[in-house]
């Protein structure tokens, strides 16, 4: 077989059927687990092995085999579920997450039973070739499973039952289109004409929905032709796909088709949705080509257009075609590399149990907003980041249940962690009901290293501490434990936020708890930003943190304790005039001024003045040591000159 | 055959903004509303093609006048225009009947799309 072809394929696919099995196996550890949790885990393992078998990686099918004999005693009620089994189970899961690497990696373990090793590969080649025959199926548009055993006709009958076979129809909502949840209405109330809307994803859309992506489940038969039509014809619907389902008139074929199998659960029948959509996998490097050229393109509409206005009517129409068409690809094209944070979520309630384990602490461990969705890169970037603030959750923040009940808290302690849309931004908190930053404790460690002068009494507020908290090597704890790390405090955390043109926030209060929040952009690809000029150069600032952008009246301009502000409807801010920053030469002085937000934090940013609001492809740099730290990437304008990305979070 | 419309708003300048726009790409505006009430009478009399609501006119709101369409003709193609921050009347009105809506500032291809999807 040749693997290079399909080892990225098998790590990609495995990887989600990994999250899969952790997420059924974390469900049995709850005090009432579904027999659907404990299913769909038994389904990830049978993928896993017949997958690795397929391809040749014996050690990873046997372990796979041997978790899904050991689900399959629990299925038939030989074995019950306890804590221990689940954290057998869930040691089980890791040394096959572990055993999948290794194998892609090229070093397979050697010391594999072989009796057992034949006996897997040998049968399971068997059935991974029927399941590439169902494969091959699903790609001509047969639903997948048909080679499980009898019972799928039952399951279909149970319309809006998870993991059941609705239609499910994604659709996008164009993100900056004007009131989504309105347009999400119309999509809706369109696609009911069409067949019954079982459930929707946002159930109700608030005002606050930005848009993005609507899930529609309809019954497994229905006229997808006629739901996209409809969807479509609501507006500002930018792609439409189905997943899972039954195509009609293929219903009947499918539940009289001979039961093939061996009586166990055959893959694709009621997995989870996110795998039994038709999916072409796609490596993120192509991807990124893809958007970057898309992203370029978009950037030569905008010069089309700008070269129209001046060329008549038909062709400033043809160019805002031409550039809305690109747009909507574009749209496309960043769908493609969003996917849900779950996906990495997922990882870590079995970390948080063992750290807790390992700790001494309660934790009931509670993780929301799993489909909202994110650019890959970043989420592959927040992985450790967000691991390090849960460790330090359950380190430093939860108490031990004893001074917990003595504080007259609930023994076990709360962690939360939380993905949100807001506005162009995904925010995610990991927040713990704890014993706080102690605030006393940081001003002491910061006097003695020099950090704050002695005679400041002044009561430090949440951005102080985080700041001192996140300056390389400030590490509270009084003792290093193995959990939290060596040496590797917040400074880590904030670099890899800011390094992703996002922000980090800490909220805390004594006995109370602590909030950390990451904003962070939707995607790396292409963002929208305004175009200034400051001292008669061009550069570029990512709308994520922008609030408004004002015209500079002088009567707008004070002072305050020696430092410049800006007053902005009874709001007083500070004031910095970027050209000084930039140390650029005036240039017909400061016309307007960006309002940057970070949280609660606002400043006001003088410019030379206010160009356009473009979509941008930002190519990301390492600065050199040394240089300022106030630049994020480098962009190119629509005319073709490059411009400095700004960075408005460096000057807050 | 041309197709008509009704523009339904308080603002002659809206008004004018919108009509210019239908004009140009070959509709043919065969009324004007200033008021919901209106915006009623003149449909019973002019049966257009399409309509486009404001969402706050005196007299009667644009989402009761569509009330009053709907309730009569209930093939009625109407399109709310509405400023920023109106999301929740624009739901009422969608749920009242209307067909589509579209977000002033007003630019002249995301209207016309409007309105094509609307008699398409």
């Amino acid at each position: 077989m040749d693997l290079g072809r399909y080892r990225e394929l098998y790590l990609s696919e495995t990887r989600e059927h990994l999250a899969v099995l952790s997420r059924g196996l974390q469900a049995l550890g709850a005090e009432e687990w579904s027999e659907e949790a404990l299913d769909q885990a038994f389904r990830a393992a049978h993928t896993i092995k017949g997958m690795s078998a397929t391809i040749g990686y014996d050690d990873v099918a046997r372990l796979a085999h041997e978790l899904e004999d050991r689900l399959d005693e629990v299925r038939a009620g030989r074995r019950r579920v306890d804590p221990g089994l689940v954290d057998e189970l869930l040691a089980a899961a890791d040394a096959l997450e572990a055993a999948v690497e290794r194998a892609v990696a090229g070093v397979e373990a050697a010391e594999a039973p072989p009796a057992r090793r034949g006996r897997t590969g040998r049968k399971e080649r068997g059935r991974a070739a029927a399941r590439g025959a169902a494969r091959a199926r699903e790609g001509a548009g047969l639903p997948g499973g048909q080679d499980g055993d009898g019972s799928a006709g039952g399951e279909r009958g149970a319309h809006g039952a998870p993991g059941g076979r609705d239609l499910v129809m994604r659709v996008v909502i164009r993100p900056d289109a004007p009131m989504a949840a309105a347009r999400a209405l119309l999509v809706a109330r369109n696609v009911a004409a069409v067949a019954p809307v079982l459930r929707s994803e946002p159930a109700e859309p608030g005002a606050d929905w930005a848009g993005g992506v609507l899930r529609l489940w309809f019954p497994p038969d229905s006229d997808r032709a006629a739901l996209e039509r409809a969807a479509r014809a609501a507006g500002e619907v930018v792609d439409v796909r189905f997943e899972g389902g039954l195509p009609a008139g293929e219903a009947v074929a499918a539940e009289s088709a001979p039961a093939r199998g061996t009586g166990s659960v055959g893959p694709g029948r009621g997995q989870p949705l996110e795998l039994t959509g038709r999916h072409a996998r796609v490596a993120l490097g192509v991807l990124d080509e893809l958007s970057d050229g898309v992203g370029e393109l978009a950037v030569l509409a905008g010069r089309l257009r700008e070269l129209a206005a001046d060329g008549g009517k038909a062709l400033a129409e043809l160019a805002d075609r031409f550039e809305r068409l690109i747009g909507d690809l574009q749209h496309t094209v960043l769908g493609m590399r969003m996917v849900p944070v779950g996906d990495v979520f997922d990882r870590f309630p079995r970390l948080v149990r063992e750290a807790a384990r390992e700790l001494g602490r309660q934790v009931d461990f509670d993780i929301r907003g799993r489909e909202i969705e994110l650019d890959r890169a970043i989420l592959d970037q927040l992985a450790e980041p967000l691991l390090h603030l849960l460790r330090n959750a359950v380190d430093h923040g939860l108490e031990p249940p004893e001074e917990r009940r003595a504080r007259g808290k609930p023994e076990r302690g709360r962690l939360l962690l939380q993905a949100a849309r807001e506005r162009s931004s995904v925010v995610i908190r990991v927040e713990d009901d704890g014993r706080g930053v102690s605030r006393a404790h940081i001003a002491q460690r910061a006097r003695a290293a020099g950090l704050i002068p002695d005679g400041a009494s002044a009561e430090l507020s949440d951005e102080d501490l985080l700041r001192l908290m996140s300056r390389p090597g400030f590490s509270t704890a009084e003792k290093v434990t193995e959990i939290s790390g060596r040496g590797v405090g917040l400074d880590v955390v904030v670099n890899a936020v800011r390094r992703l043109g996002g922000a980090l926030e800490m909220w805390t209060e004594e006995g109370r708890g602590t909030r950390f929040t990451l904003r962070l952009p939707l995607t790396l690809a292409v963002i929208q930003a305004l175009r200034v000029q400051i001292g008669g150069e061009a550069y570029a600032i990512p709308l994520t943190h922008i609030a408004e952008a004002v015209e500079l009246g002088a009567d707008m301009v004070g002072r305050v304790r020696g430092r410049e502000v800006l007053r902005l409807r009874g709001e007083v801010m500070p004031l910095v005039r970027l050209r000084d920053v930039l140390q650029a030469p005036m240039v017909g002085g400061d016309a307007a001024a960006v309002i940057a937000q970070v949280g609660e934090r606002r400043a006001a940013l003088a410019v030379d003045r206010l160009v356009s609001r473009d979509r941008i492809l930002v190519k990301r740099f390492d600065a050199p040591v040394g240089a300022l730290p106030l630049f994020s990437g480098v962009t190119l304008l629509a005319d073709g000159r490059p411009a400095l990305v700004l960075d408005p979070t460096s000057v807050l | 055959m041309e197709r008509t419309v009704l523009i339904c708003d308080d603002a002659i300048f809206m008004r004018t903004v919108l009509g210019d726009i239908l004009r140009q790409a070959g509709f043919d505006v065969v009324g004007e509303a200033e008021t919901g009430a209106e915006a009623v009478a003149k449909y019973r009399e002019l049966k257009p093609d399409l309509v486009t609501m404001d969402i706050v006119m005196p007299d009667m709101s644009g989402i009761d006048a569509v009330r009053e369409i709907i309730k009569e003709h209930p093939k009625a193609r109407i399109v709310m225009c509405s400023a920023m921050g109106q999301q929740a009347l624009v739901v009422e009105a969608i749920q009242a009947g209307a067909r589509d809506f579209i977000v002033k500032p007003f630019q002249p291809s995301r209207v016309l799309e409007a309105v094509q999807r609307v008699l398409g």
